[in-house]
């Protein structure tokens, strides 16, 4: 069926991803070419997402204790 | 002395290998594998996975090695009680298998290592949870190096999931025929259009399925520098959150609602209750198989001895809905399993010794097969001889259920199979057929009903 756009397979030899290093992996696992070449292309999304989470979650974090004090503070008032 | 055995299915990883001596398993760290292991310890990842259940414990350097100039150390991980394999596990349990190798690897990437490889064969069943045995999979993480193991885990866990949750749960078998894992291009192919409207799915299967296809016959290669730590973290949430979104409802099959609408009378089955736990008391095994379990109510009876207890199903729902109640319950004594006894597990991989057969795994020191014995006689069209033979070679001891021809489940089963097409099935064939392998310590008739429960003890073989 192949739903996924060509367009990907395009990319990756435009941007020459996944090729500029010579130094072939060690291990005994083969990755894949094309699984290393999509994480390539998407680390800049997928490095934002999580950027973007932490920030979030940081945030939260840090709003749950300001409020946890004020209450806190209040009850004991 | 007893001579050392090397694992069959332990031959792809140069950094070691797992042996046997006597009954003990143990696992030799090679010289090549020193640096690795030695950061996992080092670095406290062991400690941290070991502490929260994550990975399996073991103790160094108690045992020789099997080839000493090769060795670095010779570990014995704490033993699992069973070894089972994706293909008998319920959709939940295979989730979360798969949330638990993506949690390794986030704890692995923080202590500046990560897993080398993903494979489904990597965890067990442990105290009714998944647990990662491999202490080998880890390696020192080297910045900006995409995940070597990121297609071994699309196809391992992320393709059947996928398969099962928006295809049909069955094609988890799909694992026993590929055990390298679901080739992404036949996910691709199998899943439904709106697949493709999960960007998880979109990107980690039907992308990555077609990037596989045209970089075939290029060699991986590496790429210094173009993957960060901060990627490699929202990769494995990106992954994290594509498998929680994988769903699948336990409900509607056949059995999955037996035991609400089993045709037994409370007294008979307080009855048969009763004498399931007299049996238990009286032969006090330490393994129990439940084979034709169905959701683990009678399984739940050994467990609840403390009996270490096995609960195989055919029907995937009824395996689901038992591990469900068990991480609900927070149950450490009971492994339900998805088992077809016509056609149970094979022997598979290379020369068929990577991965054991279901009779390979045994004995159990006492197998319960309660209101099954028609389903295979009727339903499999097995003679009686030759299933007495295969209990025989399953356990010494044995609890099993005699259903009668008059009664409204085996007429159901019955249908409008002729006799002449089927094999003798009565009371006396069966007890006739038993009676060559069994010695009949105890049977019953249960109230209400004209089953009969047997206590059976092997005959000594000469």
């Amino acid at each position: 069926m192949g739903y996924a756009p060509d367009i990907l397979a395009q990319m990756t030899s435009i941007l020459g991803v996944g090729t500029t290093d010579p130094s072939v992996l060690l291990g005994y696992l083969d990755p894949g070419s094309g699984s290393m070449v999509l994480q390539i292309m998407i680390a800049s999304v997928l490095s934002g997402m999580f950027f973007l989470r932490s920030s979030i979650a940081s945030i939260k974090s840090f709003a749950l204790k300001v409020f946890s004090r004020t209450d806190q503070g209040l009850e004991t008032r | 002395m007893i001579e050392p055995l090397k694992a069959a299915g332990s031959f792809r990883d140069p950094a070691g290998f797992m042996f046997r001596r006597g009954k003990t398993l143990l696992r030799q760290v090679n010289q090549s594998g020193r640096d690795d292991y030695d950061r996992l310890i080092e670095s406290g990842l062991y400690r941290s996975l070991v502490d929260d259940a994550l990975l399996i414990p073991h103790e160094e350097d108690l045992e020789a090695p099997y080839d000493a100039p090769l060795a670095y150390r010779v570990i014995r991980p704490e033993l699992i009680p069973y070894v089972s394999y994706p293909y008998e596990w319920s959709f939940g349990q295979l989730k979360d298998a798969a949330s638990l190798t993506l949690e390794v690897q986030r704890r692995a990437i923080e202590h500046g290592l990560s897993l080398k490889d993903a494979s489904v064969y990597n965890v067990q069943f442990r105290d009714g949870k998944p647990v990662f045995i491999d202490t080998l999979s880890f390696e020192v993480y080297r910045p900006g190096e995409p995940w070597v193991a990121y297609r071994q885990f699309c196809e391992h866990f992320l393709a059947p999931l996928a398969l099962m949750s928006m295809v049909d749960v069955r094609l988890n078998q799909l694992c026993r025929t590929n055990i390298d894992g679901v080739p992404l291009d036949l996910a691709s192919r199998l899943l439904p259009r709106r697949s493709l409207l999960d960007p998880g799915l979109a990107l980690h299967l039907h992308a990555h399925a077609r990037l596989q296809s045209s970089r075939a016959d290029r060699p991986s290669q590496g790429s210094r520098g173009g993957f960060s730590q901060r990627a490699m973290l929202g990769l494995l949430e990106s992954l994290r959150a594509v498998v929680l979104r994988r769903r699948w409802k336990a409900s509607g099959t056949e059995w999955a609602n037996y035991t609400q609408d089993h045709l037994y009378t409370p007294k008979a089955l307080e009855q048969k209750e009763r004498l399931v736990l007299e049996f238990l008391n009286r032969t006090g095994p330490q393994s129990v198989w439940d084979l034709g379990a169905n959701t683990g109510h009678f399984s739940r009876l050994a467990a609840g001895c403390g009996i270490p207890t096995l609960s195989f199903d055919l029907d995937p729902a009824c395996v689901e809905l038992n591990y469900q109640r068990i991480t609900s319950a927070g149950e450490t004594k009971l492994l339900p399993l998805l088992l077809d006894l016509r056609n149970p597990s094979p022997a598979s991989g290379w020369r068929n010794n990577e991965r054991m057969s279901f009779l390979e795994r045994g004995p159990a020191d006492l197998v319960m097969a309660l209101a099954l014995i028609h389903h295979l006689a009727i339903s499999g069209n097995l003679p009686l001889p030759e299933i007495a033979s295969f209990f025989d070679e399953l356990s010494p001891w044995l609890i099993i259920e005699f259903v009668p021809p008059d009664d409204p489940q085996v007429r159901r089963l019955v249908g409008s199979r002729s006799v002449s097409g089927r094999h003798p099935y009565d009371q006396d064939s069966f007890e006739q057929s038993f009676k060559s392998y069994f010695h009949v310590q105890i049977s019953e008739q249960l109230v209400d009903s004209g089953r009969i429960l047997y206590l059976m003890r092997r005959k000594d073989r000469r």
